[in-house]
């Protein structure tokens, strides 16, 4: 009798769940098409307002590939300033892992303060260390470079702070989504056994964390020697600096090889950076 | 009594007392847990049984204060921890050991690693951070490593063991504490039945060998009747049965389950004749037949 009615009041909730509408397929597809076309007509409405062709601009790129092989080739002659080059690669190189080093250092302790499984239960605290994290990461690396360059002048010093401090915002933000997602069972577990505070930080949440925070430090590293580069540009030291001097001086050879040596650098750091996050998982 | 349990209560969504019971009262927002009481004595087998969201796991975590109990009174040992600052919190739960259906354990960290962590409510902050035991903790790890079975998988990485494995980590981490409690939330919710039954057996010898009083939640009726000394019975945050297993009865599990308020049981020796008649018993023993035709 009960199961009746209840089979009964069922029966017109399960045929609603099951309406069959096949429209709903043509339905997708034309929503699909139309976004499609929007973008294509957006792009050509652009296009037409700034006087882009895309044909022309397709159409040139082969030629300016030619000119830069023929240019930037380095020669024989630009051999001569390797060791020049490769003392300034170094330099640069070493310059960014220290500022990444040191800005992964100071943004583990502020992450860890400041996430929402092992942080202080403050919450204050949590927002201001995400708002600052947040700061230094959105002013972009060249501003801080030339806000620097005003009271520290030209020098490595400069560049170092430059990397350092938006390094810091970005790895800081970084780090924060890596210990808010660490699992909190083992934290609780840890609690339950009467550990305090620094123990369940050092016992639990460093460790089930550090192969990620490792992962986006040494990718900060890579980053970095490219970015090094842009800041020597400005505070006219390291490779970014034989780059301009040799750019400027239209000695195109040199300056191309002061590519292919910042390019061979970058491979190889990346290729050691992929052994380390392997070994580390 | 080594655990004695006076009204608990916990609600969420009103810390301040005075407004308790207009709260209740209006929105009718049923606390997570209320007026729970009970006892528990040295070397005894509690199971708490329940349907989800019955408040089991909060009642648990409210023993040691992983929860902040709302109402009432916890007294461990001679003494009411209800309110005790961390630092003497800390040392109250190192007696009170806690195991996990999810294991809860580092899973990047080794077996001994993971045993030894039981030790950290003994140590200063400082050796604790840095790792450092004494050379009798260690032992001692090992040795209860050995002792669910495990003394091979010590310098195994704890996500490389299998469940089963990883909750008798989970079992040696907690007597690495040397505790009078072992609160035990879904030990085996997430085991297959071998495994599971392999660590129900290492509880019950717990509590026979060493006097370790163990509280299990459990969703398994069939083990809670099998293991139990006493069974508690928890609906919507209220304690609803309490009584051996042989004074479960079917009808007993089905009002704790369904919460047919007829057989609803204030006395609990009384509930067996309360519960109407064996056929009533019978049609909740077919019962899943008959949902599964529907």
């Amino acid at each position: 009798m009960s199961a009746e009615a209840q089979a009964l009041q069922g029966a017109p909730g399960n045929g609603r769940a099951r309406t069959v509408d096949l429209a709903w397929f043509r339905r997708r597809q034309i929503r699909t098409i139309l976004g499609v076309v929007a973008v294509v007509v957006a792009f050509q409405l652009c296009s037409m307002v700034c006087n882009f062709s895309l044909t022309y601009a397709i159409g040139s790129v082969p030629a300016a590939f030619v000119w830069m092989f023929q240019n930037f080739i380095p020669t024989a002659e630009s051999l001569a300033n390797f060791s020049l080059v490769l003392e300034q690669t170094i330099s640069t190189a070493l310059d960014s892992v220290a500022a990444t080093v040191i800005a992964a250092i100071v943004g583990i302790v502020l992450s860890v303060l400041g996430s929402s499984t092992i942080g202080v239960s403050f919450a204050p605290v949590r927002g201001l260390i995400r708002a600052i994290a947040s700061i230094f990461r959105n002013i972009p690396m060249i501003a801080w470079a030339l806000l620097l360059l005003l009271s520290f002048k030209q020098n490595e010093f400069t560049g170092f702070l430059a990397l350092f401090l938006t390094t810091f915002g970005q790895l800081t933000r970084f780090f924060l989504d890596t210990f808010d997602e660490i699992p909190t069972g083992p934290i609780e577990a840890l609690k339950s056994c009467g550990a305090s505070y620094w123990q369940i930080v050092f016992q639990a949440g460093l460790p089930l964390a550090v192969a990620d925070l490792m992962s986006w430090m040494l990718y900060m590293v890579e980053t970095n020697i490219r970015s090094a580069t842009l800041i020597g540009l400005l505070t006219g030291t390291g490779i970014g600096f034989v780059f301009n001097l040799y750019y400027t001086s239209f000695r195109y050879d040199t300056a191309g090889l002061v590519i292919v040596v910042t390019i061979v650098f970058v491979l190889v750091i990346e290729a050691v950076s992929n052994v380390a996050r392997r070994s580390m998982i | 009594m080594l655990l004695e349990v006076q009204d608990l209560g916990k609600s969420y969504d009103a810390p301040r007392r005075r407004n308790k019971a207009a709260t209740d009262a209006t929105s009718g927002t049923p606390r997570a847990l209320s007026g729970v009481s009970f006892t528990a004595g040295q070397g005894e087998f509690i199971t708490v049984i329940g349907p989800s969201g019955a408040g089991k796991s909060t009642l648990l975590r409210c023993l040691n204060r992983l929860i902040e109990p709302t109402d009432g009174v916890i007294n461990f040992n001679g003494r009411d921890i209800t309110h005790l600052p961390n630092g003497r919190l800390r040392k109250v739960r190192r007696e009170i050991a806690m195991i996990f259906q999810n294991y809860n354990l580092v899973y990047r960290l080794t077996a001994i690693q993971n045993v030894l962590h039981g030790r950290l409510g003994y140590k200063n902050a400082l050796a604790g951070s840095l790792g450092l035991y004494t050379e009798d903790e260690k032992a001692r790890a090992f040795e209860l490593l050995d002792e669910v079975g495990l003394g091979e998988f010590a310098y195994r990485r704890a996500d490389q063991l299998s469940g089963g494995q990883k909750q008798r980590v989970g079992i040696a981490r907690s007597l690495m504490q040397d505790p009078k409690v072992m609160l035990c939330d879904e030990p085996i919710a997430s085991l297959d039945p071998k495994s599971s039954r392999m660590v129900m057996e290492t509880l019950r010898r717990l509590t026979r060998e060493r006097g370790i009083t163990c509280i299990v939640n459990l969703h398994q009726v069939d083990f809670a009747l099998e293991y139990s000394d006493r069974i508690i019975g928890l609906r919507a945050g209220e304690k609803v049965f309490e009584g051996t297993a042989d004074e479960t009865t079917p009808a007993v599990i089905r009002s704790i389950y369904e919460g047919d308020a007829e057989v609803m049981v204030d006395v609990p020796v009384e509930m067996p004749e309360a519960a109407g008649s064996p056929i009533e018993a019978g049609a909740f023993a077919a019962e899943p037949a008959t949902g599964g035709a529907q």
